[in-house]
Formats: C-alpha cells, structure tokens, sequence
C-alpha cells in the first residue's frame, strides 16, 4: 500500500513538469511570432506615456519649474497614447488568439507586419507633431487630418485581414471568442470613419467623438479583449468551452446593447435632445451587468487551474488580470455608473471625478487587460529569471499603488471640486487652488505609477530581448 | 452561416440600426448652422488647442475656466480686452496667455457667442445654494 501511495505521489509531481514541457515543445505558428512586435511596443509607449504625463502634471502644481514638457503638451501626448497603445496591444492579441482559436496561420503575415508599421510611424508622427503644436482640437485626437487617415488605413487592414483569416476557417466558425474578436474588429473601423474629419459645429464634433472616447473603449476593445480573456482562459484552464461560450455569449449581447446606447452619458449636456438623459442612465446600468458576467467568468477561469502548473510568466499574467477585473468593477462600472447619472452627471460632469474614471476605465482596466495578455505572449518561450520575476511583480505593485492612489487623489479632487464650484458656488479659480494638494499627490501618484511601468516593461522586454531566438 | 453567427449579426445590427436612427432623430435638432466667423473661431479654437485646458460642452481641460457660456457672462467688450491684453496663466507666474489679432478677436467670440446660445440643457448648472435661494424667493 505504501508503495502505491509512494508511486501515486511521485506520479503527481511528474504530471505538472510532463506538462510544462509539453508547452515549452509547442511551437508558435508564424503568425503568432509576426504579432510579437505588436506586444512589444505598448510597453514602450507605456513608460513614454506614463513619463510625459507626469511632467504634465508636474507643470500644473509645481509651475514655473524648468521641465522640458509643460501641462498642454504632456496632457496631448498623454491622451492620445492611452488610446493608442492599448488598441495596438488589441490588435496584436486578436491576431495571437484568432490564429489559436482556429488553429490556422493568419490570412496575410505580410499585412501584419505592414499594419505593425504603418501604425507605430504614425504614432510617432503624432507625437512629433504634437510637440510642435499641432493640434486639431479634438480631445484625445489631438494629431492632424493625416495621421487619421493613417490610422483608418490599419484599422481596415486589421479589419480585413481578421475577417479573411475567420472565413478560411470554416470548421471553427460560429465560436463566441471568434466572433467576439471580429465583431471588435468592425466596430474599431466603423467607429474611427467618421473621426477622421473635423467638425466645426461643436455639438456634432461632440457627438462623433464619442464614438471614439466611449465606444472604442468601451465597446470595441472590451469586445476583442472578452474574446481573447476566454481564449486565453480555455488555452490555459480546464473549463469547458460549451459551458464558457455560452456565458460569453450573453456577455457580448449584454455589452453591445449596454455600451452602444451608453453612449448617451456623454450626450446629456452638448445640445442634443433630453431623451438620451433616459437613454444613457438606463443602459449604463446594462453595462454593469455585463462587466459582472466579466468577474464570473474570471472565478470559473481561476477555480479551474492547476496553480502548480502556471509558469512564472502566467502568475504574473493572472496578477494583471485580476487587477484588471478589479479596475472593470471598482473604476469603470461602479465609479462610471454613478457618475453617468444624469442627476449626478449634470454637477460632477467636467471635474476630477471624470479623470479619475478615465485613470480607472482606459488604464486599469483595459490596458491592464492588454499588459497581461503582453506578458503571457512574451513570456511563452522565454523563462523569466527568478530576479527578473521579482521585479516585474514590484513593477507591478508600483505601478498599480501609483494608479491608486492617482485615482483616489483625482475622486477626492473630484468629490470636493463638485461640492465647491457646484454646490457652494465658490469661484473657479478658489476652488482650483484648493484642489492643488490632490494634484499634487496626484503627481506623486503618477511618478510612482512611471517608475512601475518603467520597471516592468525593462524586466519583460529584457527577458523577451534574452530569449528572442525561442521566438522563431 | 451557423447559428450562433446568425444571432449575434440579427443582435448587432437591431442594436446599430437602433442608435443610428437615435443619431438621426437628434442631428435634426441640433441647433442651426455657424455663421462664417463662428466656423472660423472654431477652427481657431482648434489650432491654438484652447481644450488642453479649456472645456466646452463639458469636454476639455480641468485647469481653466469652463468656457461654454463664457460669452453670456462676460460683455464682448471685456472678451476683446482680454484677448488684446492677455493676462499671466495662473498657477504660471510668467507664462502668458495668447493672445489674438483683432480679426480673430472677432472670429474667436462669434464662435464662443455661438456655443453660449447651444441648449445645453442648463448645463454648467447654476451652483446649488443660488438654485435654492431662488427657489425661496419664489415661494415667499
């Protein structure tokens, strides 16, 4: 009997490494290894993004100081790449899993790479531009009418190429994930048309932007980052595919309906009629429901590992997506909620509470999202060293204690400015001078949030840069 | 096409048909074409990046004023002064405000007239505790 129970035991602890090497054997398909830039450059512009917005803000509460970015130029360069590198991160981790999900190589590698370039030369080209002062005046969309039409170029080159790339698997056609994948992919291009033009009439140019600020978030990411989380979850975990599709399909129809016509929160005030008041506060609340079947599918995800087979990549994986879930809850559905509706919107609307959900909902959650889906993909075939996997987790820390403390520095500004200007009636300027010590720690925040990403993004480059030839 | 792709395109295009038609029903109210120089302002407006820390139609910077019906609350005498002799950005002690030449002065506030008279639904609302001294005058 001992010797059985010996066995069974020796049995066991062979199992988790027969498994790992399994992986280690499983080659990358061409595809897979032409969308490993598409990883590689969001942590990049990361560390720029987070560098430069803390000069901005640095500018703001401590002025006059002798710093090469001042508040207009960092905030520009700032918004635009919070939403631009994450949309390359989604772009690179729809065509990761499309090629995993149909088990197929993609419909063009050259159109990848193609796009891969086209899409980073433009977003250095909006960042030249903007730190000459080119603007359009379109917040969030600073850069000038060229580089959107560039931008609209990889976006129907991404369209396309997911599209035909779904076509040519007629076996796998019909899967939830897929379809989530290529449904992100239309709406990214659908939405993006329109914004490619300038709009002078101010309550038009409004409504249009929107499509970008709310519904690419959103809307269309959200749509290829569910899609990949349960890829990623069935590749990775033991859960039953039939079982997750099905949640995921009710997901996705909950989020189109919800964040389509949630869309309305940003609508209540620039002059269109009183209607989407009903509209936006409603379907605000349809968003939240299907942000929560997000936290259900990441409990079913975590209770069926095998925490003893997850490399040192995939805990570092699960930390950003359990930080990301968190954000979805905490920042973008709860925070996001209150302040959508229309009887708190109409006096917290254009104060600190907004930048403190859009900290919550573009970073933390979606770009968390995107980071953990980076460091699954970078670290397949390239083992993190145990130093390397301690720093990245203090990255890590750092990173999201900046956030933190960014957020609730930007609420409490937020709450306070709403209290103040809107209920108080105390003058603009009185109530700016206030705020200057949460902005402060604000900055604080954000250096501290720098020096995680700056962090990370070193130990899982560096750990990519080690391995590269794994990759080929 | 397999079932499950046939539902989720019947539920994604109700859903867009659905929001274009609300897009529709609302761009044919928004309010009457910009004269000339309002578009002009805009496009003013745009260039100089006025929303880095600016916001109209609660869109824009925190740092500086709302300025979706600045031309309601200030006369376009104290707007012209203003643009002619630009005052220091505070909390920046040296740095300045641009400024703007008499013909985009002009421009400039035929935009910002333009946006002040867009029904923003009551929007910046009036702070509460003016709302309720209003509402005790009435009622005495």
């Amino acid at each position: 009997m001992k010797l059985v129970k010996l066995l069974s035991k020796l049995v066991a602890r062979l199992r988790p490494q027969r498994d790992s090497e399994a992986t280690e054997e499983e080659k990358l398909y061409c595809s897979q290894v032409a969308a490993i830039p598409y990883f590689l450059a969001p942590l990049v512009f990361l560390a720029l993004q987070s560098l430069t917005a803390t000069f901005g803000a640095l500018d703001l509460v401590v002025p006059d100081l002798p710093i090469p970015i001042n508040l207009e130029t960092g905030r520009a360069f700032h918004l635009n790449l919070s939403i631009l590198w994450p949309l390359l991160g989604c772009m690179g981790a729809s065509y990761y899993f499309l090629v995993e999900e149909t088990k197929r190589e993609l419909h063009s590698l050259r159109l990848v790479t193609l796009q891969f370039w086209i899409f980073v030369l433009t977003t250095i080209g909006i960042l030249t531009s903007l730190m000459f002062g080119y603007l359009r005046g379109m917040e969030y969309e600073e850069a000038a009418f060229p580089f959107h039409v560039s931008i609209a170029v990889t976006l129907a080159i991404f369209f396309y190429n997911v599209l035909r790339s779904y076509l040519k698997a007629p076996k796998y056609r019909g899967r939830m994930t897929l379809l989530a994948i290529v449904s992100g992919s239309v709406f990214l291009l659908l939405l993006y048309v329109p914004n490619i033009i300038n709009y002078n009439q101010p309550t038009v140019s409004e409504l249009v932007r929107y499509w970008v600020i709310h519904l690419w978030e959103e809307l269309s990411k959200e749509l290829i980052l569910f899609g990949v989380l349960a890829a990623f979850l069935l590749k990775v975990s033991s859960l039953e595919r039939k079982r997750l599709e099905r949640i995921l399909f009710v997901q996705i129809t909950l989020l189109i309906i919800g964040a389509t016509f949630a869309t309305g929160h940003h609508y209540y005030w620039i002059g269109l009629p009183t209607l989407w008041q009903w509209v936006g506060g409603i379907f605000s609340g349809v968003q939240i429901i299907s942000i929560s079947l997000l936290l259900y599918i990441l409990y079913l995800g975590l209770t069926h590992l095998n925490w003893i087979d997850l490399d040192l990549g995939l805990k570092l994986t699960f930390g950003f997506i359990i930080a990301s879930v968190c954000y979805h809850i905490m920042g973008a559905a709860s925070l996001g909620m209150v302040i959508a509706l229309p009887q708190i919107n109409r006096y917290s609307s254009a104060t600190y509470l907004t930048s403190a959900h859009a900290h919550f909902a573009l970073y933390g959650a979606l770009g968390m999202m995107v980071l953990a889906i980076s460091t699954y993909v970078l670290t397949r075939k390239a083992e993190l060293t145990r130093k390397e996997y301690l720093l990245s987790w203090w990255g890590f820390g750092l990173n999201n204690l900046g956030l933190l403390t960014m957020g609730a520095a930007l609420t409490i500004a937020g709450v306070l400015q709403t209290y103040l200007q809107r209920v108080a009636g105390i003058d603009f300027m009185a109530t700016i001078a206030f705020l200057r010590s949460y902005l402060f720690i604000r900055t604080l925040g954000g250096a501290c949030f720098a020096a995680g990403a700056l962090l990370y993004a070193k130990q899982i480059l560096w750990c990519y840069w080690r391995n590269r030839h794994y990759f080929n | 096409m397999k079932r499950t792709e046939v539902g989720f395109l019947v539920i994604t295009l109700a859903t867009l048909g659905g929001f274009a038609l609300l897009i529709y029903y609302s761009l044919v109210q928004v309010t009457p074409p910009m004269p000339p120089a309002a578009v002009a302002g805009s496009e003013l407006w745009q260039e100089y990046g006025c929303m880095e820390c600016h916001a109209i139609l609660s869109s824009g910077g925190y740092s500086a004023f709302d300025l979706t019906k600045i031309a309601s609350q200030l006369s376009e005498k104290e707007l012209r002064e203003f643009f002619a002799q630009p005052p220091h950005m505070p909390p920046h002690s040296k740095r300045i405000h641009v400024s703007l030449t008499e013909r985009e002065a002009d421009e400039m506030i035929a935009y910002l007239r333009y946006v002040s008279e867009i029904d923003t639904r009551n929007w910046p609302p009036p702070p509460v505790v003016e709302e309720m001294g209003l509402k005790e005058r009435k009622n005495k």
